[in-house]
């Protein structure tokens, strides 16, 4: 099992407020996943492209500075999407009880991690 | 007379002399002219280059100050309180400057009740620090189903890292303070400080006392004859507590008050002391909660620990301020933890499904 794999595993398994953990890059290849269905693998993989690129685009106008992280607050569910390299992103999908700040601090983590043993 | 003859060669050096001297003067002008055109083409190029750049230069100074602008706007909105009764991000950052430059003070930052920092974050903790209160929200408001306001929340990790938390009152309402410091905990005279600071002149301490006091509740199940419950109930009638409960993976094996919490109050505290442990741990990347303490409103103290390393074990004291010290509840944790170890069987047991129906009969039992 590769690091990245073990690492979105720590994140995803034992919280009860997390629905899924993944790691995309901007060709939409999953590097690494663990989510509760195979269908909202599917859909992240699918929002998480397009978004993260128009993010990138909208920080860019703003003046915002690369990307850090982003967070979507549903009714039903919530996401938080953080960078790792500017290429590959990592999405935490929480249920509607999870905070969005543990969803943020998740994500953040796990990017952190990432960044860390590309650069080892 | 001279020959004429004779001066053909001089006309000829004569003619030969003109017409140079005419050819260099009907040359020169030609590159003169030539110049001069080059000349008036490179002051036309040099003219058209300087308005160029002139007004590339006037595009890139206006970018700069608009760049410019962006970055202090933010700064003078932070200085802006929009609404009179809420606090503005620079306030709050002002209050954080408070605990800045004290011992053992690693980080602080103020969040709301999303986990959402409101202040500077300076590093990774910061951003995990800031998540924890939402837990710390879930969890005064468990305390506050039992009718109990909550002061402060301390957390121990198993790594040996503090964390208190506090709710904000006054213009910082719904925001919670939370000061991270190693090896100690932080100084509660200056969480107080920060709050009071926060809260105004307005600003006065609650002082409604719990309805817990009132209870008189006297849930001792006489009935348990481990070894383990048979330390609990020599140590708590020596420690002066108000009430305890021992748990095992988040089932209760013990519990008993006196003139303290009814067995339903404990049972609904222990099992959100026990939920948030383990979402602390897990926010604060730790290897365990070592401890958490709660300091209510009315100057009660309660303190859930673990009994051993792997967390499965919880204790949970009440106690009044003062009645009982730090010390002594260590003691009765230790002398559990040996009793646990020493008889393994009787730590089996307690896991067993067997057992555990026989002592959920046994907890709230008259």
């Amino acid at each position: 099992m590769t690091d990245s794999h073990r690492l979105t595993e720590s994140v995803g398994r034992g919280n009860p407020d997390v629905l899924g953990v993944l790691v995309v890059d901007g060709d939409g290849t999953v590097h690494a996943s663990e989510t509760t269905s195979p269908e909202m693998l599917r859909a992240a993989v699918a929002i998480t492209v397009p978004l993260r690129d128009l993010l990138d685009r909208a920080a860019a106008e703003l003046g915002c500075g690369e990307l850090a992280s982003t967070l979507v607050e549903g009714r039903e569910a919530s996401f938080a999407v953080a960078d790792v390299d500017g290429f590959r992103s990592v999405v935490v999908i929480g249920t509607r009880e999870a905070s969005l700040g543990s969803l943020r601090s998740d994500s953040l983590w796990l990017a952190a991690r990432l960044r860390e043993g590309a650069n080892a | 007379m001279s020959d004429p003859t004779s001066l053909w060669p001089l006309a000829t050096l004569v003619a030969s002399a003109g017409s140079a001297a005419l050819a260099f003067v009907i040359g020169s002008r030609r590159v003169r002219r030539t110049a001069l055109r080059e000349l008036e083409h490179f002051q036309d190029k040099t003219i058209a280059d300087r308005a160029t750049y002139d007004a590339r230069l006037r595009d890139l100074l206006s970018e700069a100050a608009r760049l410019r602008a962006l970055c202090l706007a933010p700064r003078e909105l932070a200085a802006r309180s929009i609404f009179r009764d809420r606090m503005a991000p620079a306030e709050h950052e002002e209050l954080l400057s408070l605990l800045q430059g004290m011992a053992f003070v690693d980080d602080a930052v103020i969040a709301d009740g999303s986990g959402l920092s409101l202040t500077r974050e300076t590093n990774d903790e910061s951003v995990r620090l800031a998540a924890l209160t939402a837990h710390v929200q879930t969890l005064i408001r468990a305390f506050a189903m039992t009718g109990a306001g909550v002061d402060e929340i301390h957390v121990e990790t198993m790594d040996a890292n503090h964390v208190t938390a506090r709710a904000l009152v006054g213009r910082a309402a719904g925001s919670f303070l939370l000061v991270r410091s190693t090896s100690r905990r932080v100084n509660p005279f200056a969480m107080d400080a920060v709050a009071q600071v926060a809260a105004g002149a307005g600003w006065e301490p609650n002082g409604t006392p719990a309805p817990w006091r009132d209870t008189s509740d006297r849930g001792r199940d006489n009935a348990v004859e481990s070894e383990v419950s048979r330390e609990l109930e020599l140590e708590f009638a020596r420690a002066g507590l108000r009430g305890i409960v021992l748990g095992c993976s988040g089932r209760l094996v013990y519990s008993a008050s006196v003139d303290g919490p009814s067995e339903g109050v404990r049972a609904n505290v222990f099992a959100a002391c026990e939920a948030f442990q383990s979402h602390a741990a897990r926010t604060l990347r730790a290897p365990g909660t070592a401890c958490v303490d709660v300091t209510l409103q009315d100057g009660g103290k309660l303190r859930w620990s673990a009994v051993a390393d792997d967390a499965e074990h919880g204790l949970l004291f009440f106690a009044d301020d003062g009645a009982t010290s730090p010390a002594l509840v260590e003691r009765v944790r230790g002398r559990l933890r040996r009793g646990i170890e020493r008889s393994r069987t009787v730590s089996s047991s307690l896991t067993s499904p067997a057992s555990r129906h026989e002592f959920g009969q046994r907890v709230g039992s008259p």
